[in-house]
């Protein structure tokens, strides 16, 4: 009798015990469960603030650029053939109608060249282009710009079907395309510049090679400031969920390579 | 008075002088407590006030079980902000009454108060536990500093689990082995013990807001 009182005894203290531990279990598990998707979702507020951030800063660097290629333009473009203009009108002989009449219509010719050339930067000032214009014509507008200057040609190639992008993602594409063509321009001595855009299903791809002097690719592994602007380049891929690559062969030239998937 | 009455009576006091001291930085729901205790404490007193005189006091508890669960569904009325969650608290108030009515039947007046005791425990577990899904779900900080009603509602929930065999099964060994629900009724007062502890650490390291 006295056995099976100490069984009761021991059987309903070992079940309160059980329960009390299942309790402590639940709310210990609750308390550091909440801790850690608090934590988390200070992380992904932490990462859209930087991808905000860097959204922000592509758009200011395309003003920024957009506002250089105006003034180049019309410095180098638009002036000069308006001073052109003015130098014809300012020779004309009244005294021999046929080279008056030549000179008159060649001042038109030049004024309306200025004229295109005016409205086509006019575009360009609208700060939503990009979007406007879709991805693949604002491309191919920025090399039109650098082959005017004559020092470039420059060829664009598009495959497949083309597909609008993201409008974030098009403009982080687009920057990162204004960038190297800056840097091709100022480093590379090439004589012509490629773009290909190939619109596969499910993913994009972009190719923008250049038949420069190319360059040793080396230092971009080390954490140099050489080749900054590349690695700029390559975080805001990554930020999009894109590949980047860049090869390069002295004399050769350089390649650089994107991949997007499609996101549905 | 024995040591443990003094240590329980001593306790329940400690709650409601932490209650008072704290009472401006309280929110509604921890400041009703004060009303729990008080009763807690006045039903102690009178309990000692029998037991003295050598006279049955468990009636006083039949007494106090069925107000100490109003309040506690009131309590978690107001924690609860989902309509469904609400509804299921009337319900169950609405049964528990009835069942604590119809408990009579069983543990008459001068027993033990078994079935009244394991209803009580059951519902108080399932509401705390209704709370802490709210809590799972919601996107509620913990990173600084854990609200007073989650340690309430854990002191209720860890003292309402282990009391459930203890108090169910004490009216039967009353009967049957004195010496065991002797044994077993240290172990409840251990759990009451821990309950107040809580609170009152609860109610103590609540931190001011910040002007």
């Amino acid at each position: 009798m006295h056995k099976i009182d100490e069984e009761i005894l021991f059987t309903i203290v070992l079940g309160s015990i059980l329960l009390i531990g299942l309790g402590t279990f639940i709310v210990v598990f609750l308390l550091q469960y909440q801790k850690r998707k608090f934590r988390h979702r200070q992380d992904i507020l932490k990462l859209q603030d930087s991808f905000q951030q860097n959204i922000l800063r592509a758009q200011l660097e395309i003003q920024e650029q957009t506002l250089k290629n105006i003034s180049q333009e019309v410095h180098d473009n638009i002036g000069q053939v308006l001073s052109l203009a003015k130098l014809n009108l300012a020779t004309t002989d009244i005294n021999q109608p046929d080279a008056m009449q030549q000179k008159i219509e060649d001042s038109k010719t030049l004024v309306a060249k200025a004229i295109q050339d005016l409205r086509d930067l006019s575009k360009s000032m609208n700060t939503d282009y990009i979007a406007e214009m879709g991805f693949a014509s604002a491309v191919e507008y920025e090399l039109e710009m650098i082959k005017k200057t004559g020092s470039f040609e420059t060829v664009l190639e598009i495959s497949g079907v083309a597909r609008k992008l993201e409008a974030q993602k098009e403009l982080i594409l687009f920057r990162i395309v204004q960038e190297v063509l800056n840097n091709i321009i100022k480093h590379s001595k090439a004589k012509l510049i490629t773009i290909k855009l190939n619109y596969k299903p499910g993913i994009f791809f972009m190719q923008i090679t250049d038949n420069g002097s190319g360059f040793d690719i080396t230092p971009l592994q080390e954490n140099s400031k050489f080749g900054l602007g590349i690695r700029n380049m390559k975080n805001r891929t990554h930020l999009i969920g894109a590949r980047f690559e860049i090869t390069s062969t002295l004399d050769l030239g350089t390649s650089v390579n994107i991949s997007l998937p499609f996101t549905n | 008075m024995v040591w443990y009455d003094f240590v329980g009576s001593g306790l329940i006091l400690l709650c409601i002088i932490v209650i008072l001291v704290r009472y401006p930085l309280l929110p509604h729901e921890i400041r009703l407590f004060l009303f729990y205790f008080t009763l807690n404490f006045l039903i102690e007193i009178a309990s000692e006030f029998f037991s003295s005189k050598g006279q049955n006091n468990l009636f006083l508890y039949h007494i106090l079980i069925p107000f100490q669960y109003a309040f506690l569904c009131y309590y978690f009325l107001l924690l609860f902000d989902q309509t469904k969650n609400k509804k299921i608290l009337l319900v169950s108030a609405i049964s528990v009454v009835v069942v604590l009515i119809l408990s009579l039947f069983f543990n008459s007046i001068s027993q033990y108060y078994s079935y009244a005791s394991m209803m009580k425990n059951i519902i108080i577990s399932v509401l705390a536990l209704i709370y802490f899904r709210r809590i799972f779900i919601s996107n509620v900080n913990f990173e600084n500093h854990v609200e007073e009603s989650v340690w309430v509602c854990t002191g209720l929930f860890i003292n309402s689990l282990g009391n459930f065999f203890i108090e169910g099964s004490m009216n039967y060994l009353m009967e049957t082995d004195r010496s065991i629900s002797i044994k077993l009724y240290y172990l409840h007062l251990a759990l009451d013990f821990l309950f107040s502890i809580i609170f009152i650490c609860a109610i103590i390291f609540k931190k001011k807001p910040v002007a």
